[in-house]
């Protein structure tokens, strides 16, 4: 039986994964702040601001699904995989085939 | 699913699911010559290439054909093509999962993996053709929403980034397997980073299909729009022949093509190269065949209604286009194009003794050569001849162009040999998946017919 603490290599693994949501928040926010920062400009120009609202809104509302899904397996994969680990005291970061 | 836990069944049945599907890691365990003599020509041909855009960098876009009023050639034509190939991963394995067709499994992974790494040479070659790569920032700063130039780089970033998501999520169970096979080292770090602590609970398998099946849902009407927003950036203006209604739809059909053929010849290099004739058979390249024969009659019969409604139109700048193409300076490139688009793929396909590996391979090749053609004689002559007063263009290829061409097809080569040497090309876990599924299916006829 291995005792129930994770390794440091497994913390690193799992800082690298958590670097991971953290780098595709960081991607999405530069999506939707570039999104949004034409549409501010084009309502401060008075320069068609319906086409600019329109289109940031759908590439928007995409996003926000891709982010949703990214955030929903990325944190329940890692999560339940860390609680095996410690429930288990096994293997760190391996299954068992 | 039980394919997917990776900590779950029988020593006998696991032993004999490893050893059917051994040679799917072989690739990734071990490394032959011949990968080294492909991969170092390869190189060469980036290399030169290299030196064709450093050459362009220096000198500026004066070192192309390119000149006014022909200012867009084969970079945009690279571009137009590489998008549209993109449609290859998302047609076979976001269409084929929400249909439930089971013969994808061994497919899917080869073809989105053509997906996401295209989309890069198509942005690349928009960089390329930019000239100064600087000034990409200024569409960062001051883009405006009225241009389809801007909604291109949107609508690219999203599909680019969905096409990621998608080429990432069903290979996480690959990954597992590979992190408890590797002793140790790099490899066995990067699988661990990336295999995210997947043990196959009963939450993980859940939430993991939970998220293919939105994220096949959500790339499918990216994927459309990617396409159809391509085709505006020409039929938005009112440059003759660019300026149609069809051109959304065209685009589509034309990129499903190419997707298609593309994914052939790769499954037919990965099946000779990896000896995956059982993964790839003639049963997928049959049916693949029929679909590339369904787009290449949807694609005459786009092309035929975009050629008459000009030619009846008889809009003088319009005709002017036209006759370049039919038989003027771009007629040999049109006829070509008619030729390997439709003319070469229809016969051996229409048939189906023809239609064999063999047969489809070389109709995909010529779809590919064909539809690269298409879009060379979409951009250029319409620019050669436009409605603004300008004299009649000329354009001609140099070889820097031709040399950052090579570059980007043997680049394309090089990360997909790359990919495969890290990851399995074929869905492990959705290929055991299948048999699983296959056995309950006659088990469960059995139960049927026969008496307990």
């Amino acid at each position: 039986m291995k005792e129930n603490n994770p390794s440091k290599g497994d913390k690193i693994v799992l800082g690298v994964q958590i670097s991971l949501v953290v780098f595709f928040f960081i991607f999405a926010s530069g999506v939707f702040a570039f999104l949004w920062y034409a549409v501010y400009s084009s309502v401060v120009g008075n320069d068609h601001p319906v086409h600019a609202v329109v289109l940031a809104s759908v590439i928007t509302f995409a996003f926000l699904i891709l982010t949703t899904v990214m955030t929903m397996i990325f944190l329940v994969i890692i999560k339940e995989g860390q609680r095996k680990i410690m429930g288990n005291g096994g293997p760190t970061n391996e299954s068992k085939i | 699913m039980e394919a997917l836990k990776t900590d779950m069944g029988s020593e006998k049945e696991k032993n004999i699911t490893e050893g059917r599907d051994e040679i799917l890691y072989r690739p990734i365990m071990a490394t032959g010559k011949g990968y080294y003599i492909v991969f170092a020509c390869l190189s060469l041909v980036v290399l030169f290439a290299v030196f064709a855009y450093f050459r362009q960098f220096k000198y500026g876009l004066g070192v192309t054909g390119l000149n006014s009023p022909i200012f867009w050639g084969v970079y945009i034509t690279n571009f137009v093509f590489f998008i549209g190939v993109s449609h290859a991963g998302t047609l076979i394995s976001a269409i084929l999962r929400i249909s439930k067709a089971e013969w994808r499994r061994s497919i899917t992974r080869s073809a989105e993996v053509i997906t996401v790494l295209v989309l890069f040479f198509g942005l690349g070659n928009i960089l390329i053709d930019l000239g100064r790569i600087d000034r990409v920032f200024k569409v960062l700063v001051h883009g405006r929403f009225q241009s389809p130039l801007l909604w291109d780089v949107v609508s690219i970033t999203t599909y680019l980034t969905a096409s990621s998501i998608y080429l990432y999520l069903p290979l996480i169970p690959d990954i597992a397997l590979l992190r408890d096979r590797m002793q140790g080292g790099f490899k066995k770090r990067l699988y661990q980073v990336l295999a995210l602590g997947w043990v196959g609970t009963e939450k993980q398998i859940h939430y993991l299909e939970k998220g293919i099946a939105i994220m096949a849902v959500t790339v499918l009407p990216i994927a459309v729009s990617v396409h159809t927003v391509v085709s505006y950036v020409f039929s938005m203006t009112i440059q003759p022949m660019w300026h149609s209604a069809i051109f959304g739809p065209y685009f589509v059909a034309g990129a499903i093509f190419s997707g298609i053929a593309a994914i052939i010849v790769a499954m037919a290099v990965l099946r000779k190269v990896y000896h995956l004739e059982d993964y790839f058979r003639e049963v997928h390249f049959n049916y693949l065949g029929i679909l590339l024969l369904v787009m290449t009659c949807l694609w005459l019969y786009f092309t035929f209604s975009e050629y008459l409604t000009v030619f009846y139109g008889a809009e003088p700048d319009e005709i002017k286009v036209f006759m370049e193409k039919i038989s003027g300076k771009y007629a040999p490139h049109f006829w070509f194009m008619v030729t390997t688009c439709f003319i070469i793929p229809f016969t051996i396909l229409a048939n189906n003794k023809t239609r064999t590996i063999k047969g489809t391979v070389i109709a995909s090749i010529s779809v590919n050569i064909g539809m690269w053609l298409e879009r060379y004689t979409i951009v250029v002559p319409t620019l050669m001849h436009p409605r603004l007063p300008y004299e009649e263009g000329f354009y001609a290829p140099t070889w820097v162009e031709w040399a950052i061409l090579a570059g980007c097809f043997a680049l394309f080569a090089m990360i997909y040999m790359i990919f495969t040497k890290f990851f399995p090309i074929v869905s492990i876990w959705e290929v055991q998946e299948g048999r699983e599924k296959a056995h309950a299916e006659v088990t469960e006829r059995l139960r049927t017919y026969l008496p307990s």
